[in-house]
């Protein structure tokens, strides 16, 4: 088969396509007003935490894994973390501090997922939909965690606020000016981490290998339930690292902010072309699909969407990409 | 041993009824007296059968073996469109009789958008070979985007209609709770269907086996779709019992409902790899949720957020003794991945 058939039967490209097409459309209809700086910037903003979290549903899926629990851990270990600093007066000037102990209670859960997932062999959806309420509820019932808004150490504000470069546009008479913010940074790091995890290292082929089968893959030789335990700890520790840099993003600390947010994420890894079964799915893919969806978020208004419909707007996006996937996959299975 | 043998045929029966004595012993010490006042068993009795109806509903999709994360956003937006219909044609100075006419109507459409939710959840499944999950997940998103597009996010509130919710506060025969009616009647139902009809047989053997089900001429694509439409317009009188005892409508109410169902039928035996359980374990298992709903209400000091890390504790730990209990019973043959995907 030549290079470019094999590339026209991958689901990626067809996303990739509609990425570049959604752009273009919106950025007619909206009058040139989403392909400037400014404009790119609020998206690549928006784009960080979720392309994070989608990084991490993406590789338990490639496992034949489903992860209901990751904000649930990402809530739970920034709302711990700030409370810490802020009742221990740390992370004034340098965030680093919060980061690590969000990302060590992160990875505490994480083990937790992980033990229960990789010893008794269960349904992985209907476990971490048990550990997702367990955490909730640790968070904000045995811990009692509170909204932190403006208290918030002021090394999480800075990191927010920290930008690489601005861009300075006049509307009218007044200037809007808008940051690129630093924090994209982490989401570029993940990304290139996770590609190398996935197609350079025995780990990630291990991973393909247990969605494919996992079976084989023990027969194969893959030790599946040290794997497993690691994905889910390692998970946890990102999840941990992407819940703090929220609460940098957005710089307020709610315990129940991202309580759904795996409704949005797992449809959107889906519609990258990552398969529920195991085996399949790209670190492409799966950021095409999330720029999708935080484009066409951050463009409702501009598309003159009132706001009140625009979750039947996303939901129709993502059961129109799932059915045109699974009708490929159909196609494909024969 | 006849009791001996039961246990053994049914390992859930004897865990529940372990579960049971020890909620109940646990509220007794902590709680004594206020936990066996009349007023407790009233209010456990008035509040469950809101969502053990939809349980009932929900059996039917995990006895499939598919798991249906959509009824609860469904529900919402049948009542909705039903509360609006009673508000819009509910005028003042109406006999009483009228305004059953009108709640008959609303009754209808709530159905009519209930096995319409279910046709396409069936649809998605059996014919585009969407996995479950993700099909009732997207559903999900869409019915609830139509409720808060249709009602700007807002409560649809029934006060100008006390009819409503006097019917659902009212007693049949003087003592039983009318929802409380409501689900005796379709437990009953759901039980000879399940247990007694072609049917039902037909419910265990796909859930059992998709692929095996289809080779022995079962029409696997009907039995999908039929089997949505009967949960999902389950589900919707549900949603109707909610609306009566919050005595409004709103997008996003019952949320939490979607797991502690998920988390009933896996305690009572039902897991959504179906074609297993067996249906009067849920009688137990309801009862020990509400009842730890209840006990937790009772403290001052917890707030619903310790209730949801017990129910999320309980799940987990349930699973984990399933696997023990799994070894009684004959192994499943390992299927390859591939192939589930019609299941």
């Amino acid at each position: 088969m030549s290079k470019a058939k094999r590339l026209t039967r991958r689901t990626e490209f067809y996303i990739f396509i509609v990425l570049v097409a959604l752009c273009i459309v919106i950025h007619i209809v909206s009058g040139g007003n989403l392909l400037v700086p400014d404009k790119i910037f609020t998206i690549l903003r928006a784009m960080t935490v979720d392309g994070i979290f989608a990084l991490c549903s993406l590789v338990v899926m490639i496992s034949g894994g489903f992860d209901l629990s990751f904000p649930a851990i990402a809530a739970f270990s920034y709302s711990l973390s700030t409370t810490i600093c802020l009742n221990a007066g740390l992370c004034q000037d340098n965030p680093v501090i919060g980061f690590i102990i969000s990302m060590a209670i992160g990875t505490v859960l994480g083990m937790f997922n992980g033990w229960i997932i990789s010893n008794f062999k269960l349904n992985t959806m209907l476990v971490t939909l048990g550990t997702q309420t367990m955490f909730i509820g640790l968070s904000m019932g045995i811990f009692g965690m509170k909204e932190i808004t403006s208290k918030l150490p002021a090394g999480f504000k800075a990191l927010g606020t920290a930008k690489i470069t601005s861009y300075t546009t006049t509307i009218g008479s007044r200037e809007v000016t808008s940051d690129l913010s630093v924090c994209i940074i982490f989401l570029i790091i993940f990304i290139i981490l996770a590609s190398f995890l996935l197609r350079k290292t025995m780990f990630g082929r291990a991973l393909y290998a247990i969605g494919g089968s996992e079976v084989s893959a023990e027969r194969a030789g893959y030790n599946v339930k040290r794997t497993k335990f690691i994905l889910y700890t390692v998970v946890g520790t990102v999840c941990g690292f992407a819940g703090m840099l929220r609460v940098c993003l957005t710089s307020q600390s709610v315990p129940k902010a991202l309580v759904g947010k795996e409704m949005t994420i797992i449809p959107a890894v889906i519609l990258g072309g990552a398969s529920i079964f195991g085996g399949e799915g790209t670190v492409f893919g799966t950021m095409c699909a999330i720029g999708i969806i935080t484009i066409v978020s951050n463009s409702m208004i501009v598309l003159g969407i009132p706001t009140a419909w625009q979750n039947l707007f996303n939901g129709i996006i993502i059961l129109v990409g799932i059915t045109v996937s699974a009708v490929q996959a159909k196609r494909r299975n024969g | 041993m006849k009791a001996k043998a039961f246990f053994k045929d049914n390992p859930y029966t004897a865990i529940l009824l372990v579960f049971l004595a020890a909620v109940l012993l646990i509220f007794t010490f902590t709680k004594g007296g206020t936990f066996w006042q009349l007023g407790t068993w009233n209010g456990i009795v008035m509040q469950f059968p809101e969502f053990g109806v939809m349980v009932v509903g929900t059996m039917f999709c995990f006895l499939l073996g598919c798991i249906d994360m959509s009824f609860v956003m469904l529900g919402n937006f049948a009542t909705i469109m039903g509360v609006t219909y009673i508000l819009n044609n509910v005028q003042e100075g109406m006999s009483d009789g009228q305004i059953m006419g009108v709640f008959v109507v609303a009754f209808f459409i709530v159905i009519a958008i209930g096995a319409a939710g279910g046709i396409i959840n069936g649809l998605l499944i059996s014919k585009l070979g969407i996995p479950p999950v993700i099909a009732t997940i997207a559903m999900q998103m869409v019915w609830l985007g139509l409720s808060t597009g249709i009602t700007n996010g807002e409560t649809l509130s029934l006060n100008p209609v006390p009819l409503y919710a006097e019917i659902g506060h009212s007693t049949v025969l003087g003592f039983i709770p009318f929802p409380l009616l409501i689900f005796i009647i379709i437990f009953i139902i759901a039980y000879l269907v399940v247990h007694f009809t072609t049917y039902g047989k037909k419910l265990y053997m796909c859930g059992t086996n998709m692929k095996a089900a289809k080779f022995s001429a079962i029409n696997t694509d009907r039995m999908i779709i039929v089997t949505f439409v009967i949960g999902d317009i389950i589900c919707c009188i549900g949603s109707m019992l909610m609306v009566s005892t919050l005595n409004s409508a709103k997008a996003d109410s019952g949320e939490s409902y979607v797991m502690k169902i998920i988390l009933i039928l896996v305690l009572a035996g039902i897991l959504p790899d179906g074609g297993i359980g067996k249906m009067f374990n849920l009688i137990f298992s309801i009862l020990i949720i509400q009842i730890i709903t209840s006990g937790v209400n009772m403290f001052s000091e917890l707030n619903t957020y310790h209730g949801s890390f017990i129910y999320g504790t309980l799940l987990v730990v349930v699973l984990i003794l399933s696997t023990f209990l799994g070894k009684s019973r004959p192994k499943k043959l390992k299927k390859p991945k591939k192939s589930e995907s019609a299941a």
